[in-house]
């Protein structure tokens, strides 16, 4: 330490009579840029290593408002861990083809955080699980047939979301059965109050007229079709980059966390939320009869295409009074329209060891594995 | 005002900037720029506390000018200062933990003859905020009024001397300052060296990473632990005891190394706290090598104005046991912390007397020189801080307790241990030992003359000369900081005291 002290002295009193030469800007910036492409080459090589920056995972969507980047490697840490890519459609499950093989009966899986199940690895989730018992069980018994369970389950999605993208992407699957797990706020999520219509992400919207026919409002996601055009440099850096990922990562957690940086980005985007969006044509709406239309319209697109739909309603282990009116309807709504209704509320809270289903909000591995439990019967 | 806030990352480069800004022979601005600074610093969480900082200040100048000038009446001129700053402490610091204690040893009295009456009583509790960082500033006037009771020269000039006392990089959570290092910066002309910048950088850095990267993160699985106890096995129950004490370390000693960078940056130097406390191969060496500022207040203040160690024997384990348990309600008014305290006193006192008898002891002696010895100490140390930070970490001594059992029963758990293995930790903390091996590594070879010297050398100069190098690498560390940061922001352990 005494010698790199000395050192240090010597170099910081220049002697006297010694002219200190300034070096040239094209030398400074040649040295810039090198010394950060090398940063950048270590930093992103050092990342990947150890899986930071890898919960980047969006992209644009024009119909949807936000999808799953297609072939995108993920690691996701805020609640339990898994580390695995998306598949090439962009769904959180292995590979799949487009075409049905022939003996095989297909389950496509719609919902949310919840089915997309992020906080365990692939292998671990509720359709891969149901997918594995009942190939194994088709096996022991000797049949031929064979079970494809696909998850489309994308975080934050809503039903009308849900909807439109069976319409859009999971009709072309062909599959014979729908699972829509269905969560507590998708119907709220699926309609726009008028005060948030500036701020809210663009994503499609619904909407019963006064004949009670439901519409879909695109008028947000048309007012920022900005926001949604693919732009091909950041579409570069959401796939490849994993310092991309850190900064939206520190900038999500910065407006979680810190008001003033929140009073910050207000400030700076002011011109963006005070864009002018036309107000709603619409009186308020009640989010469960919307909730209610958008899953008759499922189910109506199921059934015309020869599938058979069922609705898995989350376990309201909390006793949510929005679940538990959404419960009371649905229940009914699937009598009157002949689609199958699946309530988890019982059996997770009549559970030996409830509290090792869940890990903070969303389904641990022996959660998933109790899900499938619980629906494979159902499928039968 | 958090270090490891956004807010702080504008504030400090913005301070930074103005205060270098100011020409040097402007001395006296960039120390009012400093002190407004710090006052804003404060007040940003509470701007009613900013005026009891300023009323402590103003007092405690008084004091010290008195002490000076009514050299016939300094002893009790001192003493009434000295009631004056622990009353403000326990005031605010202590008041509810005396109401509560008064209150349950009456409660317990009254159970016993009014079993009925006693059963409607409630705790008395007074709506008092906790001003951060009280225990440290109250410790810093305390010590000045003492220095001058005991001859050094009172600070004239009051921007000097409320500049000390509220200097933002060590206010909330010290290090302890001696007003005798800092002032005579304040007097000299302060110079911008750019080996003083790049060692603030270096330190900051290095304390965001400890914090954030080792502490916070720690912090989570530590918290999963504390929080379900009846949840955790045998393995978990070490992860979450042994994390504790290493988060408590990072965090504390993240905290002081940003504070040390953030005073260099403004070329002030405020003392080290912290030297390797974990390689510390007994218990009196542990509080050498531990929040050396509070040990040393401690040892000047307290330990010696009592005997210290110059007394009988018994008189001696007195002091030690006094000081430590003092020590201990310092951190915190609750009963643990008092428990916590008395528990390092009598390992001090357990120590010292294993250290006498390992010295009268032939064949203790034979062995002491052995690299096995000094490294049994240092695993022996270590165990009896876990074991300490449960008594800290608890919220209760029923909860210590269930918890220091859980570490000898061989249960199955794996909550804490999944939390653990799937978290960065494994990670960081590889990267963070290969640091700390790197550094002792080239440390020891730039002492020999040899090739690897000779790489260093020419690699540290182009460093030095080279600002865009220097920007890519701080940027470059803050990103891995950033990676591995966790979702939500945890303020500072020491900032509670």
């Amino acid at each position: 330490m005494q010698t790199i002290a000395r050192t240090e002295k010597t170099q910081a009193s220049p002697k006297v009579g010694e002219v200190k030469v300034r070096k040239p800007l094209w030398r400074t910036g040649g040295e810039t840029l090198l010394a950060s492409l090398v940063a950048i080459c270590l930093l992103e090589t050092f990342f990947n290593f150890a899986g930071i920056g890898q919960q980047e995972f969006f992209e644009p969507d024009q119909d949807l408002g936000a999808r799953h980047i297609p072939s995108k490697q993920v690691t996701w840490r805020m609640e339990g861990l898994s580390r695995d890519s998306f598949n090439s459609f962009g769904m959180r499950d292995y590979e799949r083809s487009l075409a049905k093989s022939p003996g095989t009966t297909r389950i496509a899986v719609l919902g949310d955080s919840a089915a997309e199940g992020l906080q365990v690895p692939l292998e671990d989730t509720f359709p891969i699980a149901l997918q594995n018992m009942l190939n194994k069980e088709a096996k022991e018994q000797g049949a031929t047939k064979r079970f494809e369970v696909l998850n489309f389950g994308c975080a934050g999605y809503s039903s009308a979301q849900e909807v439109v993208q069976y319409e859009t992407q999971v009709a072309k699957f062909s599959p014979d059965i729908v699972v829509l797990f269905y969560n507590q706020k998708d119907a709220a999520e699926s309609v726009i109050d008028n005060s948030m219509r500036a701020i809210s992400d663009p994503k499609p919207y619904c909407y019963l007229s006064p004949a009670g026919e439901l519409k879909f409002d695109n008028a947000i996601m048309e007012a920022r079709a900005d926001e949604l055009k693919p732009d091909p440099l950041l579409s570069w850096l959401r796939r490849e980059s994993r310092l991309y990922g850190v900064i939206n990562q520190t900038l999500f957690s910065l407006s979680v966390n810190d008001k003033r940086f929140v009073k910050m980005k207000h400030w700076l985007t002011r011109q963006k939320q005070n864009r002018k969006i036309a107000p709603a044509a619409y009186p308020p709406q009640n989010p469960d009869l919307v909730g209610a239309k958008l899953i008759e319209r499922l189910n109506a697109d199921v059934t015309s295409s020869g599938g058979r739909l069922i609705v898995m309603m989350f376990p309201n282990t909390a006793g949510y009074p929005d679940l538990k009116r959404q419960q009371v309807l649905f229940s009914k709504l699937a009598q009157k329209a002949g689609f199958g209704y699946l309530d988890l509320s019982e059996p997770f809270i009549n559970h030996k060891h409830k509290q090792e289903l869940i890990i903070e909000y969303h389904f641990s591995k022996k959660g998933h594995k109790f899900l499938a439990d619980l629906l494979k019967p159902y499928i039968h | 005002m958090l270090f490891n806030s956004f807010t702080y990352m504008l504030f400090l480069p913005a301070v930074v900037l103005i205060y270098w800004a100011i020409p040097g022979r402007y001395r006296g601005s960039r120390a009012t720029l400093l002190l407004v600074a710090s006052y804003i610093f404060y007040m940003n969480w509470k701007p009613a506390y900013g005026l009891l900082i300023f009323a402590l200040t103003v007092i405690n100048y008084a004091l010290g000018l008195a002490l000076e000038k009514f050299a016939a009446r300094k002893k009790q001129i001192l003493i009434a200062g000295l009631i004056f700053n622990l009353s403000c402490l326990c005031f605010f610091k202590y008041a509810n933990f005396i109401l509560g204690s008064i209150f349950s040893g009456v409660h317990g009295l009254s159970a016993l003859f009014m079993p009925d009456q006693a059963d409607n009583w409630t705790s008395p509790a007074l709506k008092i905020i906790l001003p951060l960082g009280i225990s440290f500033f109250t410790f810093e006037f305390i010590h000045y009024i003492v220095d001058v009771y005991r001859g050094s020269a009172a600070v004239r000039n009051f921007r000097d001397f409320a500049l000390f006392a509220a200097f933002f990089p060590s206010q909330i959570a010290g290090p302890i300052k001696r007003f005798q290092d800092f002032t005579h910066q304040l007097v000299e002309k302060p110079v911008f060296s750019s080996a003083n910048f790049r060692e603030g950088m270096f330190l900051i850095l290095q304390g965001l990473f400890k914090k954030i990267v080792l502490g916070d993160n720690m912090g989570y699985v530590v918290n999963t632990g504390f929080n379900h106890i009846s949840r955790m096995g045998f393995v978990d129950t070490w992860i979450a005891v042994a994390g504790f004490t290493f988060q408590i370390f990072f965090d504390f000693s993240g905290y002081t190394d940003i504070g040390r960078g953030s005073a260099l940056l403004l070329g002030y130097k405020v003392p080290e706290n912290f030297n390797w406390p974990f390689l510390a191969a007994n218990l009196t060496e542990f509080w050498r090598r531990w929040h050396i500022s509070l040990s040393t207040w401690l040892r000047d203040y307290l330990f010696i104005p009592l005997g210290g160690s110059r007394v009988s024997p018994a008189r001696a384990r007195f002091n030690t046991m006094l000081t430590m348990v003092l020590g201990g309600l310092w951190h915190g008014a609750a009963w643990h912390y008092v428990i916590w305290g008395a528990f390092h006193g009598a390992g001090l006192v357990l120590s010292k007397e294993w250290t006498d008898l390992a010295a009268r002891t032939p064949f203790l002696s034979r062995l002491r020189p052995h690299p096995v010895w000094h490294w049994s100490g240092v695993a022996f140390t270590m165990l009896f801080l876990f074991m300490a930070g449960i008594l800290f970490r608890a919220n209760t001594i029923p909860q210590a307790l269930t918890i220091a059992h859980k570490l000898i029963i061989l249960d199955s758990g794996g909550d804490v241990t999944t939390m653990f293995l799937n978290s960065t930790l494994p990670v960081s903390l590889t990267l963070y030992l290969l640091y700390l091996a790197a550094r002792s590594w080239l440390d020891k070879a730039a002492r020999q003359e040899s090739l690897l010297n000779c790489a260093y050398s020419a690699a540290r100069n182009y460093f030095e000369g080279s600002l865009p190098t220097q920007v890519v690498v701080y940027a470059s560390v803050a990103f891995i900081i950033l990676g591995f940061a966790p979702l939500h922001v945890s303020p500072f352990i020491y900032f509670q005291f």
